[in-house]
């Protein structure tokens, strides 16, 4: 928190490019004041609290934002860039997931587990952050098709989770067979009953 | 017990004749035809002798072999022994002194040995001329010094019966007069006397109670009871004797021994005699014609053993013992002193003779029960009562028990210790075994200490015959399942004096007390089968079902037939006629309304053998339980099984056209007639020892050709497809695919039986009992026979080995160590609470009990599992994260301050 502070900018409508205004205003020095006095009464907890407040309010310390200045015909070209990286992120992923499950190979061992289990992680991850994915985009007000970018981003992770379901597959690991299900088999009732053997005499 | 030694199971293990000697004693086996040696101290075998034959098979088995063994009362050191053709004599140091071949002619039957200080004579019936020669043999070389012959009234077969031969006497029973044939010992005195001795009525037996150079004792028993002693003296230096009757009073049941010693100056006499729980003894010594010195004893029985079966008095260093075999094969050693009587050592030899087992579950504890009552009701208003007076009544108990643990201590521990034997285990491991014995004593023995929990003596008691075994049917007619019920159990057994007679036996498994109302002694019909009802009428019990020759069918206690059977499903019944060689098939309909307790049997199907009898009929275990359908292969695609639950295995035996054995297998289903599979095995001996089960078959036999145990598994499938999935029926075509493989056995076969488990998940494992007392576990999947001659990698994937025809037995599957167990006739395994366990009981001269694990322990934890290091590591680890949470805050409070 303490290092985040120091890199804010002070609102100013000319263009130049970074400004820090090293005066501080008359509240934040009352405040110092106020929190030295405090440090000398009582104990060591408070004192840091005050030391706390001095840093959060240190020196250039702005609590309004700072406008994009840029360019807006500038703007719109980054940000479709921008968005359609994030929507195409899965799929540009694909390669690299499909080499990993060549090489984690179709026998049962620790590693083809793991592999299998992050095969599937990722894409259900991925789907459930959609749209957290996208909420800076939306923040910027891109709304016209955003639904697209979605629906590839989806799709792209439906594309993991084919690859997925593909090695389960060939791994032998999804019921397909009858073999998969006969332990659920119910057991044949009978028709008849018969009772018998040797007579006595 | 200090020794023991169990002899074979063939005839060379049937014992004739036992000689006792002051350190060691010959027992003459196998017909005469082996002798050895045992010493008394330890058991050892000092020395064995067989005897010298050259003609083995001229007429083996097809005449029935006849022994007489004899001591020589001149030379007590030797021993004569006559085993039809064959005359041969042994020292008691296991020397053969001499061994002769009598020649052999059909019409001459050698009968009596007899011997003198010179000669050894044997007595044989010439058929043609009615004349009985007699030859003189040399005692020290056997040459065969002279013969003589005398006329003889009786034919072979009344000699062998009615006639027994003391010294030089014969004594033949001719109806009402005892026959007294004195033979001459020497070659001048050729004289033949025969002397009569008459009784009041029919003589039914002779016992030679005691017999020396010069003097001998004999009981005469006739048929109404009368029993008569005679004391016979020898005349000085004649071969002749003199005899006189003893007066003694005796009772119709009352046995007599006789026993010498040497302090003494005669013989003392016994006489004995069972009355209920009492036994009854009289000791007197004989004075030349009387007796003098009577003493009375009397000794309570422990329990019912019914009559005297054998007596045996001695004297042993001033020792009075009796040893008294009884009719329930208990073995008594009584010792009679001044003070009176003494039961010494009492063993329940009957149960080295089981015939039929079953096992019931131990009875709830009050706790479990009232769990059960507890989730018991419907409602849930009144579910929800009985949970909270349970509960309350619970929480009182629980009071109850602390304040009596306070006040009474430990005082009635072994009480509660006692109870707390009697009440299932959490897991259901514990039970009971009912065994019903041979001589009709029944156990209920515990499973977790062996103890004999109690007995019952049934003294009319004969089991049914079963091809070469006997059998007696023993049923759950009320499981255990119950708890608001006691189980109960039923034997169904003959009469001893009229075998037409049926008697039933209804008892509490938990204490052996006879329940009145479902014992009966009249049933009026003759009982061809007996069988259990399949749907419980009253109470939770089952009824009986009797098929009478008539082919009629009655329940007892009498029930309608709609009740005791299900009217939707079809019951089939077969019974296999022996007179016929035939299995019949019965088909029994039975109306919902119909309220007769009896009705006739409809015959549908016959199978008939022709040219080969049927030896044994084996059924699967009721308890048999499929859980899989099929079997997965190596490509994932499904094998489905052909499981059949009306099949059972018929083996037949047979000689064929050129003389050659066989050894028929068949699988019959019973509902519709037809035969499943059928194995013919050439050069093949029986016994064929079988276990059926799921949809497999493995059975064992003796192949003569290469001289080995083989065991032959076969599988049964539907296919690729099943015909139907929900339902099976005996009528579906379904042509079930034989898988078969044959394989050698390490060992000889004595019983074999497959483990049982509740749901039939666990694989199956195979016990098998061998002659040299192991009880071998050997895993099916080494049966399979689906096991492939090359392994290709879809069978490895199926987890099949590769066949090899020898089934390799390693010593850790021996599951009873090096307590050996012999002549083991049967076993018998049930299923546990557990899936993975399943218990084994073999029986037969010996018991034992175990519980095996076909597919090791995966339902439980491992007994070295350390509950200490598991508790204590939580506790440590819990309490070391609060620990680490506090010095991690401080921590992070100085790193904040720096």
């Amino acid at each position: 928190n303490i290092s985040s502070t120091t890199s804010s900018v002070r609102p100013v409508p000319s263009r130049r490019k970074w400004f820090v205004d090293l005066k501080p205003s008359k509240q934040e020095r009352l405040t110092i004041v106020a929190a030295a006095a405090a440090a000398n009464n009582n104990d060591g907890a408070v004192a840091t609290a005050a030391n706390d407040a001095v840093s959060l309010t240190s020196l250039g310390f702005s609590e309004q934002k700072v406008a994009d200045l840029i360019p807006q015909e500038d703007d719109d070209r980054l940000l479709a860039r921008r968005s359609w990286d994030i929507a195409l992120g899965p799929l540009k992923q694909l390669p690299m997931n499909m080499i990993f499950a060549w090489m984690a190979g179709n026998s049962f061992s620790l590693m083809s587990i793991m592999i299998v289990v992050m095969l599937f992680q990722k894409p259900i991850q991925t789907i459930f952050s959609l749209s957290s994915a996208f909420a800076s985009l939306e923040q910027e007000g891109v709304g016209g098709n955003i639904w697209l970018l979605k629906l590839v981003y989806f799709l792209g992770s439906l594309t993991h989770l084919a690859l997925a379901l593909y090695k389960c597959q060939s791994m032998g690991l999804l019921p397909t067979y009858n073999s998969d299900w006969i332990a659920f088999a119910d057991q044949q009732t009978q028709m008849e009953v018969t009772a018998g053997g040797f007579s006595y005499f | 017990m200090r020794w023991r030694k169990v002899f074979e199971t063939n005839e060379y293990g049937k014992i004739d004749r036992i000689i006792w000697y002051d350190q060691e004693s010959v027992i003459i086996s196998g017909q005469g035809r082996r002798a050895r040696s045992l010493r008394y101290a330890d058991g050892l075998e000092v020395w064995q002798l067989a005897a010298t034959t050259t003609n083995t098979n001229s007429n083996q088995d097809t005449v029935a072999k006849h022994c007489q063994v004899i001591k020589n009362r001149y030379d007590p050191g030797t021993i004569h022994i006559l085993s039809d053709d064959l005359l041969w004599s042994v020292s008691s140091y296991g020397e053969m002194l001499w061994s002769i071949e009598i020649p052999i002619k059909s019409t001459l039957k050698n009968l009596f040995l007899l011997s003198t200080s010179q000669y050894v004579i044997v007595g044989s019936l010439d058929s043609n001329s009615n004349q009985l020669q007699v030859t003189y043999y040399s005692k020290q070389d056997g040459q065969q010094a002279f013969s003589s012959s005398l006329p003889w009234s009786f034919n072979a077969k009344d000699s062998l019966n009615k006639c027994s031969t003391m010294n030089n006497l014969i004594l033949c029973s001719n109806n009402e007069e005892l026959s007294i044939i004195t033979i001459p010992t020497t070659t001048d005195d050729t004289n033949v006397k025969t002397r009569h001795i008459k009784a009041s009525s029919k003589i039914e037996q002779i016992r030679i109670l005691y017999e020396s150079t010069t003097r001998s004792v004999i009981l005469i028993k006739s048929d109404n009871g009368e029993t008569k002693i005679y004391q016979f003296n020898k005349k000085e230096s004649t071969s002749e004797w003199d005899f006189n009757e003893l007066n003694i009073q005796m009772k119709s049941n009352s046995f007599i021994s006789i026993a010498t010693d040497k302090n003494l100056a005669g013989q003392q006499i016994l006489e004995a005699s069972a009355n209920d729980q009492k036994l009854n003894f009289h000791v007197s010594t004989i004075n030349e014609q009387t007796l003098t010195n009577t003493r009375s004893y009397s000794v309570e029985l422990p329990e019912n053993m019914g009559e005297i079966e054998y007596l045996a008095y001695s004297v042993v260093k001033n020792t009075q013992l009796v040893t008294l075999r009884m009719q329930d094969g208990s073995l008594l050693v009584i010792k009679l002193a001044d003070n009176g009587a003494e039961l010494i050592l009492h063993r329940d030899e009957a149960l080295s003779s089981i015939i039929s087992v079953e096992t019931f579950d131990l009875s709830l504890s009050i706790t479990q029960m009232r769990i059960e009552e507890e989730f018991g009701g419907t409602g849930m208003f009144s579910m929800f009562t009985k949970r909270i007076s349970s509960q309350v009544s619970q929480l009182i108990s629980f009071f109850l028990r602390l304040l009596d643990l306070f006040t009474h201590g430990n005082r009635n521990r072994d009480y509660l210790d006692k109870q707390a034997a009697l009440v299932r285990d959490e897991f259901n491991l514990n039970k009971i075994l009912i065994v019903v014995t041979s001589v009709g004593k029944v156990f209920g023995i515990l499973t977790q200490s062996g103890g004999i929990l109690w007995k019952n003596f049934f003294p009319n008691f004969a089991p049914f015959e079963h091809f070469n075994a006997v059998h007696v049917p023993l049923f759950h007619i009320r499981s255990a399942a119950h708890y608001t019920h006691e189980p109960l159990a039923s034997i169904v057994y003959r009469d001893r004096n009229s075998l037409h007679d049926t008697h039933i036996r209804t008892f509490n498994p938990y204490t052996g007390d006879l329940e009145n109302n479902l014992t009966t002694s009249s049933l009026p019909y003759h009982v061809k089968r007996v069988f259990l009802s399949t749907q419980a009428v009253d109470e939770f019990c089952k009824v009986l079902l009797f098929v009478d020759t008539n082919n009629k069918i009655h329940t007892y206690p009498s029930v309608p037939l709609s009740r005791a059977l299900s009217t939707t499903i079809p019951t089939y019944i077969y019974l296999f006629d022996k007179s016929e060689q035939a299995f019949v098939g019965y088909y029994l309909s039975i109306d919902e309304n119909d309220q007769k307790t009896s009705t006739n049997l409809k015959e549908v199907w016959r199978v008939s053998f022709q040219n080969e009898e049927v030896i044994n009929i084996h059924t699967r275990l009721s308890s048999d339980r499929v859980h899989s359908a099929g079997i997965v292969l190596g490509d994932r695609s499904v094998l489905y099984k052909y499981t059949n639950p009306n099949l059972i295995a018929v083996v037949t035996e047979g000689i064929d056209y050129q003389k050659v054995p066989f050894v028929n297998i068949y699988l019959l289903d019973t509902v519709t007639g037809s035969v499943k599979l059928s194995h013919t095995h050439k050069r093949v001996k029986s016994p064929v020892h079988i276990v059926l089960s799921e949809n497999w078959i493995v059975y064992t036999y003796y192949n003569q050709r290469y001289r080995r145990y083989e065991a032959v598994s076969s599988s049964l499938f539907e296919g690729e497809a099943q015909y139907n999935y929900s339902t099976f029926s005996s009528f579906d075509p379904i042509e079930p695919v034989i898988q078969s493989k044959a394989y050698i056995l390490p060992y000889g076969v004595n019983a074999i039986q497959v483990t049982t488990t509740e749901k039939g998940i666990t694989s199956r494992d195979i016990i098998m009992a061998t002659p040299n007392g192991m009880l071998i576990e050997i895993p099916w999947i080494l049966f399979d026979p689906r096991r492939p001659l090359d392994l290709t990698p879809m069978d490895r994937e199926e987890g099949l080995i590769m066949y090899t025809p020898e089934i390799m037995v390693n010593f850790e599957s021996v599951i009873n160590y090096y307590k050996y167990v012999y002549n083991i006739r049967g076993i018998h395994t049930v299923a546990t609470g557990l899936e993975s366990t399943s218990i084994v009981f073999a029986y037969g001269l010996d018991l034992f009990f175990t519980r095996v694990f076909p597919s090791r322990i995966f339902d439980q934890l491992k007994d070295d599992f350390d509950f200490m290091i598991i508790g204590w590591s939580t506790v440590a680890f819990v309490v070391g994260s609060f620990v680490a949470k506090r010095f991690a805050s401080i921590h992070q409070t100085k790193k904040a301050w720096k």
